[in-house]
């Protein structure tokens, strides 16, 4: 059941203020981007993990929202919506950094960062940068197939339809794209490094 | 356990780890206005004022070329008789 307020559903509140935004009602629109800031960011933080980075990306995804608001059929929730924007921004800032060279080396991050929930495992954050950063020796496409299917829970279907591309592609780059991420992974000594060799 | 089921196993701990808190819906306002058009209506008054004040004033001027007197041209007279 759809949580209420003021007598109305979430979905309606969605609705008058898309609308609204549409009809120039600024409050309207810093509704919505209050309402959806954290899912975006969520997603950019799967980009880069640097904070002043992560934050640009989310006001850019909320600006190309709002002029191509007009075009949002309301037939998807606009979470999906603006997980798609946000999915092409990323994209397109990690295609800008792969000509500039400014990725995180793996040799920077520690692996032993102490894990706050369990001894065994890395910290949530440590085992991220560690996979964005083996990610980043990727080429853009490939990079961002695998950070959808291993951070976001993406179908391959899923990204076809986000990024515009065929399915058949994406299935290919994505085995592509597991072959070499093995290559990588060992070249750098990966298992040694976590200290999982059996 | 291979390379690969490190990295998915790394991947399925990493879904934990979130940004920090933010709030972006005053700076995004801030660059939708800094990103809209500029009104076209101010600039249409001001040209519109300034074709008006420029015919005006080449409407003045023709008339002042073609209705004016030389102020020399009462010197002529004057030497016309002289020669006689």
């Amino acid at each position: 059941m759809a949580a209420r307020y003021n007598g109305h559903t979430v979905d309606e509140l969605e609705q008058q203020d898309i609308a609204a935004a549409l009809g120039g009602d600024e409050a309207a629109y810093a509704r919505l981007v209050a309402r959806h800031q954290a899912t975006v960011a969520r997603l950019a933080w799967r980009f880069t993990r640097v904070p002043a980075e992560c934050e640009e990306l989310v006001q850019q995804t909320f600006v190309e929202a709002y002029f191509a608001l007009d075009g949002y059929r309301g037939d998807a929730p606009l979470e999906h919506w603006l997980a798609r924007i946000a999915t092409r921004v990323g994209y397109r800032f990690w295609k800008e950094r792969t000509r500039r060279g400014a990725d995180v080396p793996l040799g920077d991050i520690d692996p032993a960062a102490p894990a706050t929930d369990g001894p065994a495992d890395p910290d949530p954050a440590v085992a991220a940068a560690l996979v964005q950063a083996l990610l980043a020796n990727l080429a853009p496409a490939e990079r961002l197939i695998l950070t959808l299917l291993y951070f976001e829970e993406c179908s391959t279907e899923e990204i076809a339809r986000r990024m515009g591309w065929n399915r058949a592609v994406v299935k290919m780059r994505a085995y592509r794209a597991r072959r070499r991420l093995k290559e990588i992974a060992q070249r750098e000594h990966l298992l040694e490094r976590l200290g999982w060799t059996s | 356990m291979d390379e690969l089921e490190a990295v998915e196993k790394l991947a399925r701990r990493a879904r934990r780890d979130g940004p920090p808190p933010m709030n972006v819906a005053s700076a995004v306002l801030a660059r939708l206005r800094a990103a809209r058009p500029t009104p076209i209506l101010p600039l249409a008054i001001v040209a519109a004022g300034a074709a008006i004040a420029a015919v005006l004033i080449v409407a003045i001027a023709a008339h002042a070329w073609m209705t004016g007197v030389d102020p020399q041209a009462a010197l002529f007279p004057t030497l016309e008789i002289a020669q006689l």
